[in-house]
């Protein structure tokens, strides 16, 4: 079983996530975006051991966009 | 040699500033947002803390919208070029540096008009009151200089963005002279766009600056190009701060201010600003009893001025001042200091003037003697 994976527009959003999940406790790794489809290439996410609904709005209140949920061998 | 010029760029550094260029050469080696492996994710971290450390300085809710320039004018070119459009008019202060009046100019030949506001120094109603008075249907944009690089003068800023936003205009500050120096908030002053070097009052290196934008109003990119994001679009990314920093950041030169802005955070703009002000009214209260000298602005007092002079002696130029001194090891601006505005104002448009900016490393010794030197002349 990978890791899940929330995909964001770019490193400083990928960074500024990092920092808002640590304030819950959560700890993260930026990872580059791996899958290069047509519509995400080039982009960063973070990978975390929480579940992803709580991570996902603790980002989006935080007023990160997210672009993708994946989950990734890492 | 004894520094007074830190209005064009603060000298010397804090050690703190030396110790994080050397740490950037050395550990954040890599391209910021550009790859997937550690380096390069640990150098954009260091570039975000830079991100995160200007916006708690400049009181701003979302570090994202603080964008790295290489200087002031950069960022007033981006927002000055990028709100505007042909039939839109813009008001200015008589203080404005040649980095607001230049982009102007030059968007006269588009169909942008500007008028420029009489500032009323020691009164700010009549100041804001002269700006409102120049309000019209199409005004689109008003542009105040914080503090004149050239004398001092400190501008109502908050009192202006109150009026901009009641009108519907977009306010821009030119922090150039103030950020480090005054207190900012993005919250409570109000302004739609500020701009400031990150090399003068933030004690960073050159090739350094900060635009903040607080307002829902994006300026068009000055540039385009690659961000390393959204790589698949041929079109720019709309969010900042990737929108307006196309092409490798000057990840140096931002850690290096990170140093800076720690260093001003750490020893707050209120206890430098009080510091440079009492060495400013020193060497004021010196030069006005010198007969040979003329000033042009009243004494510097706290909350109206900024710790920058500018004076002349009788029978020279600024430039010949500043050359006298500069043999005797002071290092001070002579000339119109790129604000030709400013001069015509004050009638020091034929001889320019001699300028003494103080900065925080700046000691009363040096003070003492600077005001000897001149009295030499």
């Amino acid at each position: 079983m990978g890791k899940p994976v929330i995909l964001v527009n770019s490193v400083t959003h990928a960074v500024r996530g990092q920092k808002l999940l640590s304030q819950y406790g959560i700890s993260s790794d930026i990872v580059r975006n791996i899958t290069h489809n047509a519509t995400n290439g080039c982009g960063y996410g973070l990978a975390f051991r929480a579940d992803p609904l709580m991570v996902q709005n603790i980002l989006m209140r935080g007023g990160i966009k997210i672009l993708d949920i994946l989950e990734v061998e890492i | 040699m004894i520094y007074f010029d830190n209005a064009a760029t603060s000298y010397p550094k804090p050690p703190g500033v030396l110790a994080a260029l050397r740490g950037a050469m050395v550990y954040y080696g890599a391209n910021p947002g550009r790859g997937g492996h550690d380096l390069s994710i640990s150098t954009a971290q260091a570039v975000y803390q830079v991100r995160e450390a200007a916006a708690n300085l400049l009181d701003v809710p979302n570090p994202e919208n603080v964008i790295f320039t290489n200087n002031c004018t950069h960022g007033l070119n981006t927002v000055i070029q990028g709100v505007l459009a042909p039939g839109d008019h813009v008001i200015v202060s008589d203080l404005e540096h040649n980095s607001v009046t230049r982009p102007l100019y030059r968007l006269l030949r588009q169909g942008v008009t500007f008028d420029i506001a009489q500032t009323v120094p020691g009164d700010d109603d009549q100041t804001v009151r002269a700006f409102a008075k120049l309000m019209n249907g199409k005004t689109r944009l008003i542009i105040c200089t914080h503090g004149s690089n050239v004398f001092g003068i400190k501008l109502p800023v908050r009192q202006l963005a109150e009026m901009a936003r009641r009108a519907g205009v977009l306010f821009l500050v030119d922090a150039a002279q103030t950020a480090g120096v005054l207190d900012i908030s993005a919250v409570t002053d109000g302004f739609d766009y500020l701009c400031a070097p990150g090399h003068k009052g933030l004690y960073g290196p050159t090739g350094t600056g900060v635009m903040v934008i607080n307002t829902t109003v994006m300026p068009a990119p000055l540039m385009q190009g690659g961000t390393g994001s959204q790589s698949y679009a041929y079109e720019q990314p709309d969010f900042p701060p990737d929108c307006y920093e196309s092409g490798t950041i000057n990840t140096l030169g931002i850690i290096g201010m990170g140093a800076g802005l720690a260093y001003v955070t750490a020893r707050t703009p209120q206890k430098i600003y009080a510091y440079e002000m009492s060495l400013a009214g020193y060497i004021y209260n010196h030069l006005s009893r010198n007969s040979k000298v003329e000033l042009y602005t009243p004494a510097p007092r706290v909350g109206e001025s900024l710790p920058v002079l500018s004076f002349n002696l009788q029978g020279l130029t600024g430039e010949e001042t500043a050359a006298c001194l500069n043999k005797q090891g002071f290092a001070l601006r002579g000339g119109l200091h790129c604000s030709p505005l400013a001069h015509k104002k004050y009638g020091t448009l034929e001889r320019g003037t001699a300028r003494i900016s103080v900065g925080c490393f700046n000691t009363l010794c040096e003070a003492e003697m600077l005001c000897a030197a001149i009295k030499k002349i």
